[in-house]
């Protein structure tokens, strides 16, 4: 019985942990424009992490060590820097907007400016992170984050056109007015969203924190198969909502605040509150994974002492490393830059760095001296090839994209 | 030597492709200002409704004046090369003027100033002056393409 409640407990989670400010922001703004004409993106992206995920919380459960201890020795310390150089900058990135996001999401909730809230969010942060166990964080913020489901019941209380829904699902394509670069420059958003690396630093991370072993591969196999496809279909139902109220109001999304219109329009100040919810335990639970990610992959790289099973003492560095990446991001969010702006950044310049993080872990992934027995099945290697493949080709995109079409202006 | 000068080249495309004229530009910014008066619309037909909370409607009123106050930046910023570009941008910018207002009658209504019902058919006038002016700019850009 207890077990069944552990494996339910962590498909949960992963549900309620998979949405965070990039798919809530990116979702909503691909709906309002493209309606779900970039719904198939999201099902790459879900399979994509879903691979990803599965690889690297082998690759820690079967080794019993970190991803970035494994990248160090067998690529390099000179490719690992390189490696751990992106993979921490699009981390201090998504904490920043993270960070800004929670802010958001309390300035929905009682309208004061959220450059106020931002010093309350980032204590919140660091206190938690140095208090809290590892469990309960990720445990209460995962399943708070379920609350988001709200916008699944938001899209049927709204009683859409399932048809015209579907039409624009399964025929994919830029709409007339919105031109093709801007429409491919959105898919990288939605796939940079969907794969963010720090998710994976997380998941295999987390394995370590909790002593995964070969026993708890089946375990990690239903959280990442079961919960990413579920918190997939969360973030279709935002941009769901997204397409059948503000698209043809012609309101193209750039804060948070359009985000929850829809959810209000459909079960008024009851489904609000939900979202309300939802949105704080998903940013805010996703802060806490950004940051911890930041001090894992730095510790993990050069050999620091770290983990949120030892003491704060024990891993002093590790938890200094948190808190600068934490007083980075409140830095960078006091000079007033807007949240949404970076998240739509952050999103893209992860896609970018996505190769260098996924291209590691599918070499480990194969190497018997790590794995065992536990290396990849052909099955799971033509997946990995031919997401390596989609990865490379959206990384190479996404910077001209970018330029072209003017952050997708 | 050949690379070099293939990347300069696609360099250049990317540049010149990220440049539009000033009539885009305007249309681009009241395409903006007409998203942010419908989203401040929906807010205050929400609280009309009792279908929202204060806080998110003014969050969402203070966001849609942000954005109409970006928009008649970047069109006070434009520079017309014709006459059909300044008196584009003249209407631009009184019909965001408009929403600027309406929106802040919005505000003052959630602050208890005001009637929010008023406030709704000012957000309507602004909304049918921006439509008007999009309108006009796309007719405009089509004329200058020489009505292809």
């Amino acid at each position: 019985m207890k077990r069944i409640f552990g494996v339910a407990l962590g498909v949960l989670t992963a549900i309620g942990g998979f949405v965070d400010i990039g798919d809530l922001v990116t979702n909503a703004v691909v709906g309002s424009r493209f309606g779900l004409g970039l719904a198939w993106v999201v099902l790459v992206g879900v399979v994509g992490i879903c691979v990803y995920a599965q690889m690297s919380g082998r690759v820690a459960a079967v080794s019993g060590r970190a991803t970035f201890e494994i990248i160090r020795e067998r690529l390099g310390p000179r490719a690992g820097l390189a490696n751990l150089a992106a993979s921490f900058l699009i981390n201090l990135l998504t904490v920043t907007a993270e960070i800004g996001g929670v802010a958001l999401a309390l300035q929905l909730a009682t309208s004061v400016d959220p450059r106020l809230w931002v010093p309350v969010a980032a204590f919140a942060v660091w206190i938690v992170i140095w208090r809290v166990r590892f469990e309960l964080l990720e445990n209460v913020t995962g399943l708070l984050g379920l609350t988001l489901i709200v916008f699944a019941v938001a899209l049927f209380l709204l009683s859409p056109d399932w048809g015209s829904l579907a039409g624009q699902a399964l025929q994919p394509g830029a709409p007339a007015d919105e031109a093709a670069t801007t429409y491919w420059f959105f898919a990288i958003a939605l796939f940079g969203a969907a794969m963010t690396p720090y998710e994976v630093f997380f998941f295999s991370s987390g394995a370590i924190e909790e002593r995964w072993t070969e026993d708890d591969l089946a375990k990690s196999r239903l959280n990442v198969f079961v919960g990413f496809p579920l918190g997939g279909i969360l973030s279709i139902a935002i941009a769901g909502c997204a397409a059948v109220v503000l698209l043809p109001a012609s309101i193209d999304v750039t804060s948070l605040s359009q985000v929850v219109l829809p959810v209000a329009e459909a079960g008024g100040k009851v489904a609000l509150s939900f979202a309300i919810v939802g949105i704080l335990a998903a940013t805010f639970g996703a802060a806490l994974e950004t940051t911890l990610s930041s001090g894992y992959t730095l510790a993990q790289y050069f050999g620091w002492s770290w983990g949120k099973f030892r003491r704060p003492a024990k891993a002093a560095r590790f938890h200094l490393a948190m808190i600068i990446c934490v007083l980075v991001a409140v830095a960078i969010l006091s000079t007033g830059v807007d949240p949404i702006v970076i998240t739509e950044y952050s999103v893209v310049f992860s896609a970018v760095a996505l190769p260098l993080t996924y291209l590691p872990i599918l070499i480990i992934a194969n190497d018997r001296e790590y794995m065992g027995d536990q290396v990849n099945g052909r099955g799971m290697n033509f997946i990995g090839s031919v997401y390596l493949v989609i990865i490379i080709a959206a990384a190479v995109a996404a910077i001209p994209l970018l330029i072209v079409t003017g952050a997708g202006a | 030597m050949r690379a070099a000068a293939f990347a300069s080249a696609a360099l250049l495309a990317i540049a010149i492709s990220g440049c539009s004229s000033a009539g885009s530009g305007i249309e681009d910014a009241v395409a903006q200002g007409i998203a942010a008066v419908e989203t401040a619309s929906l807010a205050v037909e929400q609280e009309l409704a009792d279908r929202t909370f204060s806080t998110v409607t003014v969050t969402a009123l203070g966001d849609a004046r942000r954005e109409l106050v970006d928009a008649t930046t970047t069109v006070s910023e434009t520079d017309a090369t014709n006459d059909a570009d300044a008196t584009l941008r003249t209407e631009a910018l009184s019909a965001l003027a408009l929403g600027v207002d309406a929106v802040n009658d919005a505000r003052d209504a959630m602050a208890g100033l005001g009637s929010l019902d008023a406030a709704e058919l000012l957000l309507e006038e602004a909304s049918a002056a921006l439509e008007a002016v999009e309108t006009q700019s796309g007719t405009s850009a089509t004329a200058d393409r020489g009505g292809r």
